[in-house]
């Protein structure tokens, strides 16, 4: 083989070597490209966005019947409080009256 | 330079650029790997500050809501109690309304005017009563137990009055209002805790 054809053979094989760098580098390009840094942390924020809104419907539901269990049980102690009155009116009236006339009526 | 070292040159020189392509490659793979791990862990960290805010907010909402319904029904209750014992009140006026229209309301106005006489300490005394009082005021002071030297007149305008008197030295310095009106209103703030026990006790 002539000197000129090694010199040749040779810069044959290093642009087929640059070649093989060169793709290899626009590879690493596109996997560069790959990440998309915003929709990862828009994925993210959306899903923890989404847990958010379903635990804060979650406690608003579970607060409103605790609330309604407050009334029911406000209802309930005015209902006792009507009974006991009703049962117990003629003795506070007795009690008003003695005290306008001074002596048990 | 012989073909033999020719190609043994050209392959080292393939293999370099293989290794080296592949090291990019990998290299670039790691990189966008902790470039990806460094953006979720980013996000992350902002979710869970989101979720404890949500936390917090969802502690307030409840704190805040019961907190309220409790109020309220505290409210409520107190109401209740005061419109129960202000009906024990308005019961009591007609129930003294009633008494007013039977016999027996003499005996107690004759009381009632005896200890108001004691109270004004004069010998001196002018009384008011209601229309009705009035028709039958012989009765009512026919029966009265009156110091002997006791002066009583009978003052002839009508008091508006359910029952009971106004009472005051003739010169009117003193005055007892006897109405059942005024000693009721008098009651309801002597009364109410003790009312209020008789009503929700058991």
């Amino acid at each position: 083989m002539s000197s000129t054809e090694t010199i040749k053979a040779i810069r044959d094989v290093e642009r087929e070597a640059l070649k093989i760098v060169e793709d290899a580098e626009a590879k690493a390009q596109q996997e560069y490209k790959k990440v998309d840094v915003k929709k990862i942390k828009r994925e993210v924020a959306e899903k923890a966005q989404k847990k958010r809104e379903e635990y804060l419907e979650k406690i608003s539901e579970d607060v409103e019947k605790k609330v309604n269990r407050v009334k029911e049980e406000t209802d309930g102690k005015i209902k006792i409080l009507r009974q006991k009155a009703s049962k117990n009116m003629d003795r506070a009236v007795n009690r008003i009256a003695e005290e306008v006339l001074g002596s048990k009526p | 330079m012989s073909p033999n070292i020719t190609l043994k040159i050209g392959e080292e020189i393939l293999a370099d650029a293989k290794v080296e392509a592949q090291k990019k490659v990998k290299e670039a793979k790691k990189r966008c790997k902790e470039l990806a791990e460094k953006a979720r862990a980013e996000a992350e960290k902002e979710a869970e500050a989101t979720w404890n805010k949500a936390q917090d907010e969802a502690r307030l909402l409840e704190e805040k809501s019961l907190s309220e319904a409790r109020r309220e029904a505290s409210l409520k209750i107190l109401e209740e109690k005061n419109t129960l014992i202000e009906n024990a009140f308005r019961e009591a006026l007609k129930r003294l309304k009633d008494l007013a229209k039977a016999d027996i309301y003499y005996s107690y106005l004759r009381q009632m005017i005896e200890r108001a006489v004691v109270q004004l300490g004069s010998d001196d005394v002018k009384i008011r009563l209601n229309r009705r009082d009035l028709k039958a005021q012989t009765k009512i002071l026919e029966g009265l137990k009156m110091p002997k030297n006791l002066r009583l007149t009978v003052d002839k305008e009508p008091l508006e009055t359910v029952g009971g008197f106004f009472i005051s030295t003739t010169d009117n310095r003193i005055r007892i209002n006897g109405t059942f009106e005024f000693r009721l209103s008098y009651a309801e703030n002597l009364l109410r805790k003790e009312a209020s026990a008789l009503l929700f006790g058991d």
